[in-house]
């Protein structure tokens, strides 16, 4: 198998991806999600619109922002736990051994699981584009992120969350242990953001020794999680194209691409290591 | 435990905890300090680094004044922060200030005379001026003082007399004196320190004595820093709200209004800068501000340019600023009404504010920008003023979409199933 060349390898990958995107849309949740999203953001747009309405002025520098993260981290959500049930449900029912008989190496079985959920993933992300749009089209509220860089950083996103899933699926012996480690994963790259969000807006008067440390600790595990998560990674490329700062995007966008090599190489190794058996 | 030992822990911990931490005196030590009159993008601000606080701070393209001193420094725990006290030692350190880049020498500073002006008080913007212009701008100060101070004596000796006359006469044809107006041009007394202005950059700086040499404890680092973004703000003052204005700082931002209304604007140069770098420019102590974060600066008004207003579907036109003076609405609804009128009425006392008025036309969309010269328009200062949808409805009905098309595919499938088993049936 490792001596074959580059095109039946490429074909064995698409073979497979084309199954998964299949699979994907075939189900109904897809469909649930790719609203849920979208009415999450309408319910912030509506929020922002009786805001505008009560003060009779409101300044906003790209008010669909928040909206459009928002959505996109509901997409996100469903399709790592997605990509996190696919290879523990195939190794709990024993499918995966048969996988194996097939001519795909770990590599291919690993990029085909992540390629086929990343197609139907950009499929929904066109739609979230085209919400967003319509929204833009009938508020008067601005969209200007719908530019390319914009589409990069979400699809970018979706492949980190896709390729988080299937690294927890391939680590994981059941189906309910990779739901629940992919759970424990979000929260805590969640929390952490949030507690670095919330403790860093408090003035040092305000904190008491043991919450300065917290504070301090949870800065320093922040800069090291921010590698990893694809969370960090989204936050800081929109911020990075609202700011204008085409380096510093160009930077976090190859980040996000690295921590994506970095997980299929991480799944590779996981299904070596974890076999195909429970 | 016995219950003797129970009892003395028990009162052990009634006293600690009834002895009160704050009547503490704090522990001080010499420590040799740097102060600085900062740059801060508008003014000049003062600044106090311990030894604690390991760089220093400052803004590229202006210079800064830095001074070396030795004093009592002592850790104020309210504010988890090393304060001075300057009554107890307060020891000016000469010498020269030498930058350096890694062992490259950049600059060998030596100390001259410098003076902060404020041409429009305190609260306006701030110049450093050096040398002779120090000394100069000082003795000008203190001549206009004089003359003001002269003036107001006159003045209240011919109120007295005014007085004096309304009193005897009952009913005078004379006008009330006119008090003298005082100078809004604030000069600090000149004083010597290192004047920095240096590139955007990571250097460090020491105190070099006259004999050549480092004097220890007084080397820190310095981090010379300039904004991300740069342009032309705006101050967004509605009628309704003119105690409570808006700030637009960045051209991608876009104003929102909800109707026909009418709104006066103020422009004013602003920078972007760090939140991190900035908060340590004013306090190299700060641990408040992060990294992560940006914060706009904004300068003072300047309403010198004509702005040029123009309708996505109409024409356009230019607009000058005016003065317009606020009155509150009588009777007792509560409300604002703002006319145009000179900014200083004739008691002297300001009751208006100079912006431009701009009308937003119902369900339009305008654009706004400063004329630099008669057909270009100033960079940054463009803006979009909108007005919004009132409701979002429909928004919830497109987000939908997905869902529908599933269900619609499901009952197509189910009803196409239904039809295939009842012909395979029949």
């Amino acid at each position: 198998m490792r001596s074959r060349s580059l095109l039946p390898r490429m074909s064995a990958v698409i073979v497979l991806a084309k199954e998964e995107c299949r699979e994907v849309l075939s189900g109904p949740m897809v469909y649930v999600w790719c609203s849920g999203g979208p009415l999450l953001a309408a319910f912030v747009v509506q929020t922002y619109l009786q805001s505008l309405q009560g003060m009779g002025l409101a300044i906003y520098e790209d008010p669909l922002k928040y909206p459009f993260v928002l959505s996109m981290l509901v997409s996100g959500f469903y399709f790592a736990v997605w990509a996190s049930t696919r290879i523990a449900r195939e190794r709990e029912s024993g499918t995966l051994e048969v996988l194996y008989w097939t001519p795909l190496d770990d590599l291919e079985l690993a990029c085909g699981k992540i390629l086929g959920s990343a197609l139907a993933a950009l499929l929904c992300l066109l739609w979230t584009l085209c919400f967003f749009a319509i929204t833009s089209w009938l508020t008067t509220l601005a969209f200007p992120l719908y530019a390319a860089p914009c589409l990069l950083s979400s699809s970018i996103f979706l492949v980190a969350m896709i390729a988080l899933g299937t690294f927890i699926s391939s680590v994981a012996s059941r189906l309910r242990t990779a739901i629940a480690l992919l759970a424990v994963t979000i929260l805590a790259f969640l929390g952490l953001q949030a507690s670095v969000g919330f403790l860093g807006r408090l003035a040092a008067e305000q904190l008491s020794r043991p919450l300065l440390l917290m504070r301090d600790s949870a800065n320093w595990l922040s800069t090291i999680v921010g590698v990893v998560s694809p969370f960090h990674y989204l936050t800081a490329s929109l911020e990075a194209l609202s700011g204008g700062t085409a380096g510093v995007y160009g930077v976090t966008a190859l980040g996000a691409v690295g921590n994506c090599a970095a997980l299929i190489v991480a799944c590779v190794v996981a299904l070596k290591l974890k076999g195909i058996r429970k | 435990m016995s219950p003797r030992r129970a009892l003395l822990a028990a009162v052990a911990l009634v006293y600690l905890a009834a002895h009160p931490a704050a009547a503490a005196r704090p522990n001080t030590a010499p420590e040799m300090v740097f102060g600085a009159a900062s740059f801060d993008g508008v003014s000049y601000s003062p600044v106090f680094a311990p030894q604690a606080a390991r760089t220093i701070y400052l803004l590229e393209g202006k210079p800064s004044a830095v001074g070396v001193r030795r004093t009592q420094v002592y850790f104020w725990p309210l504010t988890e922060r090393y304060l001075p006290d300057w009554e107890a030692l307060n020891e000016e350190l000469d010498g020269r200030l030498r930058i350096t880049r890694g062992n490259t020498v950049i600059r060998d500073i030596e100390k001259r005379l410098f003076a902060l002006v404020y041409p429009k008080g305190l609260a306006g913007a701030g110049e450093l001026v050096v040398d002779d212009q120090a000394r100069i701008r000082y003795a000008e100060f203190q001549r206009e003082r004089q003359k003001y101070e002269e003036a107001i004596g006159e003045y209240y000796r011919q109120y007295e007399r005014y007085v004096e006359r309304l009193r005897k006469n009952r009913q005078s044809e004379e006008r009330r004196p006119t008090e003298p107006r005082r100078a809004a041009t604030l000069v600090s007394p000149p004083a010597e320190a290192f004047v920095i202005d240096l590139p955007v950059g990571k250097y460090q700086m020491t105190l070099i004595d006259s004999a050549g040499k480092a004097v220890v404890g007084s080397q820190r680092d310095l981090l010379v820093f300039g904004p991300r973004r740069q342009g032309i703000g705006y101050k967004v003052i509605p009628p309704s709200r003119w105690t409570d204005p808006m700030h637009s700082s960045a051209e991608s931002q876009t104003i929102y209004t909800t109707g026909q209304s009418t709104l006066f604007l103020q422009p004013y140069p602003t920078q972007e800068f760090n939140e991190l770098l900035y908060a340590r420019l004013k306090d190299p102590q700060d641990k408040r501000a992060s990294e992560g974060r940006w914060v706009w600066v904004a300068g003072e008004p300047d309403l010198s340019k004509p702005m040029r207003v123009g309708g996505i579907t109409g024409g356009t036109k230019t607009v000058e600023a005016a003065s317009y003076v606020v009155e509150q609405i009588e009777g007792s609804k509560l409300g604002y009404r703002i006319n145009k009128h000179p900014a200083e009425t004739s008691d002297g006392v300001e009751r208006g504010f100079r912006a431009y008025e701009v009308a937003i036309p119902a369900g339009g969309e305008i654009q706004i920008s400063l004329m630099c010269s008669e057909s270009n328009s100033c960079s940054t200062s463009q803006r979009r003023i909108v007005v919004a949808a009132e409701k979002a409805g429909p928004i919830y009905g497109i987000a939908c979409v997905p869902l529908l098309i599933r269900c619609g595919v499901m009952l197509h499938r189910r009803t196409h199933a239904g039809r295939a088993r009842r012909s395979t049936v029949a």
